[in-house]
């Protein structure tokens, strides 16, 4: 079933439009904020995002930008405000559709629809290199037929490095790639990360998937 | 390129560049610069010995300019350098020092005074590709954002030293750091 999230404070339209994602036959999260939405995107992947502009706390377009550096689901932005300025920042800041309220519910259905068959072909789910694969949507890391149970920071860091074979990452790149928040001293999380992804990976294999570049780097070892 | 340093050094000569200084991690940019020349290091099989401190540094520089300072400076280095290259960054009290050295039996570095002079080369044939402005531009900019520069040569290693001044802790805790 296709996960949908909702980001929409004003709890009667969440409910309508949650309401008839479940009649299409789709998996609805209602998040009543920014963060909140944010959060759940942390926990698992979803298939498109509806978001509202005026939120309480973090804005719609604040919460725009920092799902566009998370991942590149395609996000409907649904706002009363109509200002052509303000729909065409959105646009060119990441937003894949922008409807207007009031809407119209078989509008919004289809243009949910739309984005849908847009991503899925194309959509790669899973890595695969030497005997590691990695699937994107179930956030598993399989390692010769064994799952290495990797935490969401650890996953997150090993996706980045796999996308970007060739790229050498500083550590604060992939400090920021685990969506982690900032913090001075990021340096030291990240070999912690790196070393428990690797004495994971040790206790199966001998093969050594993550490269150290002049002590101050990783890259993808190809 | 040479067109474009030599039109960078102009426009530095002409005062005719704008400095807008910003909160930089120094040592985040000096990773993204090191990594940038991956490849060259790669090909010449020199593996740099790098050391850095443990934290962020920050200093209010330009963070193009900075960029166009590590480039030349690296640049040089890699072109100069034989056998072995070695970055290092310290932030001591309120400054931050900055180190890149490389092992050279070339006659001119012996004379580390003159590499800062336009157009100075090392070879007059012109063997390399370089203007023999880059560390002209790299001493242009370092000075117009506050910094000092100088260039030595000990035991057959060519290096050059920046200097800039840290950001004082008041000033960037309570700013957001990008």
């Amino acid at each position: 079933m296709k996960k949908i999230l909702v980001i929409e404070d004003n709890s009667e339209i969440n409910a309508m439009l949650c309401e008839m994602l479940h009649k299409e036959d789709m998996e609805p999260q209602s998040a009543f904020s920014g963060t909140e939405g944010l959060l759940y995107m942390k926990q698992k992947s979803f298939a498109c995002i509806l978001l509202d502009l005026m939120l309480p706390g973090k804005s719609g377009e604040e919460t725009l930008l920092e799902i566009r550096k998370m991942c590149k689901t395609p996000v409907i932005v649904i706002s009363a405000k109509n200002d052509i300025d303000v729909r065409v920042a959105l646009l060119e800041t990441g937003a894949d559709d922008y409807i207007t309220k009031p809407f119209d519910l078989r509008e919004v259905m289809a243009r949910i629809r739309l984005q849908l068959h847009k991503t899925t072909p194309v959509e790669v789910k899973r890595l695969t290199a030497g005997n590691l694969v990695l699937d994107q949507e179930q956030h598993t890391v399989m390692v010769c037929g064994k799952e290495l149970g990797l935490t969401r920071q650890e996953f997150n860091i090993l996706e980045t490095l796999m996308l970007n074979p060739k790229k050498v990452f500083t550590k604060q790149e992939l400090f920021e790639s685990a969506w982690e928040e900032y913090y001075i001293g990021a340096d030291k999380t990240i070999n912690v990360h790196i070393s428990n992804i690797r004495s994971k990976m040790k206790q199966i294999t001998e093969e050594e998937y993550i490269e150290t570049i002049w002590g101050i780097g990783f890259r993808w070892r190809a | 390129m040479q067109c474009l340093l030599i039109l960078t050094f102009v426009r530095v000569q002409n005062g005719g560049l704008t400095i807008t200084p910003v909160l930089v991690d120094v040592k985040q940019c000096l990773c993204e610069n090191l990594f940038s020349f991956y490849e060259d290091f790669k090909n010449r099989e020199i593996e740099p010995k790098v050391e850095l401190p443990e934290e962020a540094c920050y200093a209010m520089l330009d963070p193009s300019l900075l960029t166009r300072i590590y480039e030349n400076i690296l640049k040089n280095a890699l072109v100069h350098g034989d056998l072995e290259i070695a970055v290092s960054l310290v932030c001591r009290e309120d400054v931050i020092i900055l180190n890149v050295r490389n092992h050279t039996t070339e006659e001119h570095s012996k004379d580390p005074a003159m590499v800062f002079e336009r157009f100075y080369q090392s070879d007059k044939a012109r063997n390399h590709q370089s203007t023999g402005l880059g560390l002209c531009i790299a001493k242009e900019l370092t000075i117009r954002m506050g910094g000092s520069i100088r260039a030595y040569y000990e035991n057959d290693l060519f290096g050059i030293e920046i200097i800039f001044q840290q950001a004082n802790r008041s000033q960037y805790r309570n700013e957001k750091v990008e």
